[in-house]
């Protein structure tokens, strides 16, 4: 733990004026003058008492894993606890992405929950392993710093916004599925209707109430409940826009939002991760924290895939799924397998990013030729943008 | 307009008009000051209505016009700068201003502050250093806050820092009083460099006439002098006699310097001479004993006479005068060529009856010395003191006072004693001072007042040197109305007061910094005698450390106590509390963990509990004591007891 001390700006100039008066007082050997800078003096004695004695009894409880979403204010709290007898106060704790959070004053043996300051601009996961705590209190004057270790990280979710959930296909009976199918089934949430009694249909499905009325023995019957199937690949390319955010972010936040309001439309979703040639398969109405949470992390590359890599991860995914693309560039061993994907008679939807989308090299859009090409193969092609799929 | 006024930077910045004010002597000024403050907080404005070009502009004017319409001297119209500063101030105070300005208006109002230590130096200025003491952590206090939270109240209950940290405050104290006490005052360079003030003046000679009859004097003090076993302070020596009136001859301006021989003695005692009268402009200052060096701010190079007297330059018109010297005592035998032993012997021709005088009444047998005691116990014992008596015949005025009138003032007396010391073949000379016995009770310093002006002789002996001789009467030599001795115990403590206040504050110098470490130091000693100063200082630093931590730990049993204190109360309140929620599920109400106590209160006001009054007065006072930090009386515990009993019985 290292502590250090610093002068602010009003503690140098009254510093100034300390020696201005001390000089003056030299020439005009008045004691009254003495006085008066034995008080300033006296502030700064105590300033540097305080602020010492303040960051001292100053403890952060563990910070842990802390959630939160781009360019949004942070929710979680961290717990402050001042363990002296007085008052502490003007507290800022630093990071090394910023002031975390700065306390005007606590009381002495309290404890406060304080949601952090910090804002993440960007997705990501930024680690804490470092905290300073500087305190000015009460005058000021002087500043007293320390560093503490603190274990702990902020997961920054990316920025998810309303869209349309993409085409699904291989649709499966399931229970809660949102999806209505041609079938009628026995039991279900959506009553379809009664019908006369089978001999295949069990006594249990009889609906004694309709049966009293004469019409012989009638069953209940309820309509079908399907859900479809999403797989989804993901390109997060690192390429700088004209606001410096990058590509990669755009895909990712259209990838959440996609996979999030397929989620809420019941589907089954599957993640092809390239970068590590898995799937993640995530049931309908999963917590979204965990796809986030996945988002959250995802590494932006640097270049494209390896051909055999996508082959090898798109060979595993579900035979029946739809497949959408979200890019944020154009690379022809991801385009080779979307042919190939078509040609099987796939459904295949392309996210891209939309001419709105303003890079600083110009050459790395994405060409109309490529988008083309791709219609032109049967996939169904739509844009990103920032905040909103066009 | 009261929380503006209320605010201790604008109580900060009224303190800085006033002691601005006073700059300019009177009292209208710091009046007109007050006005413009009060005025600027009437009618300020929420946005800065005129130009920054303008406000530059008016500050120029404001600061050019102060500077020229000072008094000559560069300090002056430094100090002139500050009333422009007060236009400068009041235009800040009209319109609301940022963090730096804030800043600005405090170090300008403790520069004004500053001003008025220099011109402020009565009593009045203890006004001036509380106000400082309690605005200034405040003002920094307020600022840092607002800084730190934009929305912060200086009328919230945090803001009244002063009252809920005493023990910052007394830190402020403690070391306000050790940097006052310990920080060397290291002299730069002198005030008069900077007043440009270095031209010496011809000296007036001075002049006894022994025929007047002198006047009466009054009581004011003329000085204070700190000092052990103090009488007679010398300002000059008459060495020549006309027959009626005692001058200086030019020889008695002959200088010491630079071959005084005892500049180099440790064996100097400190005289430090606080002057009360504003009056004051004497070229000689009052000094005893042999003077060696001398150190003041308020004249230029000081000189010593032949005979041991401080002459200065002309007095600057300073409003706070004091010198410090440093004088041998009992003073040196220095030897005397006779050209010098010839002059203090030379007198006018005189009659045969001050010859016969002296032949019937000296013992031819005797040594010089005790024919001077005999002389002057003569004269002492058979004359009269009396001031304001018939003039004597200006031709043969010592024949008149000893034959004739055979009383008279000091002046006479010493006349005719360094007359029949001459003539007794002993050098003489008539000295002009002061006489005091006016010893403070409490502190080592004597007051001086008009009235202890004082005249006696000094006579040289090969053996002794120069010897005090007084003829004038013992108990009438403290003269006037005014007697030593008979000072009330309130005006020994006012008068200590005061000493304490103008020497030891005002003009605290390196010199009593020196004299207090050696006292304590020589205190420390004559208990330990062998005591080394560095044992002392490591004694001084464990005292002081003890002291500290005494204090401390006062302070934070203080506390603990009151911790304890809460703890118990806390306890209390959830033991009772949790008995009521006890009883309350028993009736299937239950709190859940996200309702807050008196949400409970109006859940169970909802489902319409027989006991509702009962469960909010219990609930209230359990708020109270973990909330607001209370303790409840008896009749409130009564209260509770009864409702707890009530809810019990409710099924």
């Amino acid at each position: 733990m290292k502590t250090g001390v610093k002068l602010t700006k009003p503690g140098l100039s009254f510093l100034g004026l300390i020696v201005l008066f001390y000089h003056f007082s030299l020439i005009s050997e008045i004691g009254l003058l003495f006085i008066i800078i034995g008080i300033i003096l006296g502030c700064y004695v105590i300033n540097l008492i305080s602020a010492y004695r303040t960051i001292k009894s100053i403890f952060i409880s563990d910070i842990g894993s802390i959630r939160s979403v781009e360019k949004s204010k942070i929710t979680s709290t961290i717990e402050i606890i001042n363990d002296s007898n007085s008052q502490s106060g003007f507290l800022h704790v630093k990071s090394s992405y910023g002031i975390l959070f700065k306390i005007n004053s606590i009381p002495g043996k309290t404890r406060r929950h304080i949601a952090p300051e910090l804002i993440f601009r960007k997705r990501g996961v930024y680690e804490i392993k470092t905290l300073t705590i500087e305190s000015s209190f009460p005058f000021g004057l002087i500043t007293v710093c320390t560093s503490i270790n603190a274990k702990g990280e902020f997961v920054v979710y990316p920025s998810v916004y309303d869209c349309y959930p993409p085409k699904a296909a291989g649709f499966e009976p399931m229970f809660g599925g949102s999806f209505s199918g041609k079938h009628k089934v026995p039991y279900g949430n959506e009553f379809a209707g009664i019908r006369p009694y089978q001999s295949s249909d069990s006594v249990k499905q009889i609906q004694w109430k309709a049966s009293s009325k004469g019409l012989g023995l009638m069953v209940k019957e309820f309509t079908e409940e399907l859900s479809g199937k999403i797989s989804f690949f993901i390109e997060p390319r690192h390429i700088v826009l004209k606001n410096n955010e990058s590509v990669g972010d755009l895909a990712v936040r259209a990838a959440g939002s996609l996979i999030l309001s397929a989620l809420d439309a019941g589907h089954n979703i599957e993640i092809i991760d390239a970068a590590i040639s898995q799937v993640i398969n995530i049931p309908p109405f999963a917590d979204p924290d965990v796809i986030l949470e996945y988002l959250s992390r995802l590494k932006e590359t640097k270049h494209s895939y390896k051909k055999e890599n996508i082959e090898a991860v798109i060979f595993s995914i579900s035979k029946v799924s739809s497949v959408c693309f979200v890019l944020s560039a154009n690379d022809d061993a991801i385009n080779e397998n979307i042919y190939s994907l078509l040609d099987s008679g796939r459904f295949v939807n392309v996210y891209l990013p939309h001419n709105t989308v303003n890079y600083k090299n110009d050459d790395l859009k994405i060409s109309d030729r490529m988008v083309s090409m791709l219609t032109v193969h049967g996939a169904h092609i739509k844009f990103y943008g920032e905040g909103s799929i066009l | 307009m009261i929380r503006k006024i209320d605010d201790p930077r604008n109580l900060l910045i009224l303190t800085g008009f006033i002691c601005q004010g006073f700059f300019n002597e009177n009292y209208y000024v710091p009046a007109i000051f007050m006005l413009a403050w009060i005025l600027c907080l009437k009618f300020a404005r929420k946005k800065q209505f005129i130009s920054q070009t303008l406000e530059f502009l008016i500050l120029l004017v404001s600061l050019i016009i102060s500077v020229s319409l000072a008094g000559p001297g560069m300090f002056t119209k430094c100090f002139s700068l500050g009333n422009g500063l007060v236009v400068f101030q009041c235009l800040r105070m009209l319109w609301p201003i940022d963090k730096r300005s804030k800043y600005y208006s405090i170090a300008i109002a403790l520069t004004q502050i500053a001003v008025g230590s220099q011109i402020i130096l009565g009593y009045s200025f203890i006004i001036v250093i509380s106000a400082i003491f309690l605005l200034l952590p405040k003002s920094l206090y307020n600022l840092q806050a607002e800084e730190e939270n934009p929305s912060y109240d200086s009328f919230s209950r945090d803001a009244y820092w002063v009252f809920s940290h005493k023990l910052q405050y007394f830190g402020i104290a403690l070391v306000t009083i050790l940097f006052f006490v310990l920080f060397p005052r290291v002299k730069v360079f002198s005030t008069l460099d900077i007043y440009g003030f270095n031209k010496r003046t011809e000296i007036t000679r001075p002049a006894l006439t022994t025929s007047l009859s002198g006047d009466a004097q009054g009581d004011e003090i003329i000085f204070r002098i700190y000092g052990k076993n103090i009488e007679y302070l010398s300002l000059f020596s008459l060495d020549t006699f006309d027959g009626n009136i005692w001058t200086a001859s030019p020889a008695s301006f002959l200088y010491r310097y630079p071959n005084f021989p005892y500049s180099n003695s440790e064996n100097y005692e400190y005289r430090k001479v606080d002057i009360s009268a504003s009056n004051f402009n004497s070229r000689f200052l009052p000094s005893d004993g042999y003077v060696t060096k001398v150190r003041g701010d308020f004249f230029y190079e000081p000189i010593f006479s032949q005979q041991g007297n401080i002459i200065i330059s002309e007095v600057l018109g300073a409003q706070n005068k004091y010198y410090e010297y440093w004088t041998i005592k009992p003073s040196p035998i220095l030897k005397m060529n006779s050209k010098d032993i010839k002059r203090y012997l030379q007198h006018p021709t005189v009659s045969a009856e001050l010859k016969d005088l002296l032949k019937n009444m000296i013992d031819r047998k005797k040594t010089q010395y005790r024919k001077a005691l005999e002389l002057q116990n003569y004269l002492a014992s058979n004359f009269t003191y009396e001031v304001g008596g018939p003039e004597l015949d200006n031709k043969n005025p010592i024949d008149d006072f000893l034959f004739r009138e055979k009383k008279g003032h000091c002046g006479r007396f010493a006349s005719a004693l360094a007359i029949l010391l001459r003539l007794e073949n002993i050098p003489s000379r008539v000295v002009i001072g002061y006489y005091t016995n006016e010893k403070n009770l409490f502190g080592d310093f004597y007051n001086v007042r008009n009235s202890n002006a004082h005249a006696w002789v000094e006579a040289y002996f090969k053996e002794k040197g120069w010897i005090i001789l007084d003829a004038t009467p013992a108990d009438q030599r403290a003269f006037g109305s005014y007697m030593a001795g008979s000072e009330s115990l309130y005006t020994m403590v006012y008068d200590f007061i005061e000493y304490v206040w103008y020497s030891k504050i005002v003009n605290f110098t390196s010199s009593d910094q020196k004299i207090m470490f050696e006292s304590t130091f020589n205190s420390f000693k004559s208990i330990i005698p062998n005591i080394s100063i560095k044992t002392l200082f490591y004694v001084a630093l464990t005292f002081i450390i003890i002291i500290l931590v005494f204090l401390f730990r006062k302070v934070l049993l203080f506390n603990n106590d009151k911790q304890k204190e809460k703890k118990v109360n806390l306890k209390y309140a959830n033991h009772f509390y949790g008995q009521m929620l006890k009883l309350l599920m028993r009736n299937k109400l239950i709190r859940r963990s996200n309702m807050t106590p008196l949400e409970f209160v109006d859940f169970l006001e909802s489902a319409k509990y027989l006991g509702i009054d009962q469960a909010r007065l219990i609930t209230t006072a359990f708020c109270k004591i973990k909330y607001g930090e209370k303790t409840l009386d008896m009749e409130e515990r009564k209260e509770i007891i009864a409702s707890l009993e009530f809810l019990k019985r409710i099924k």
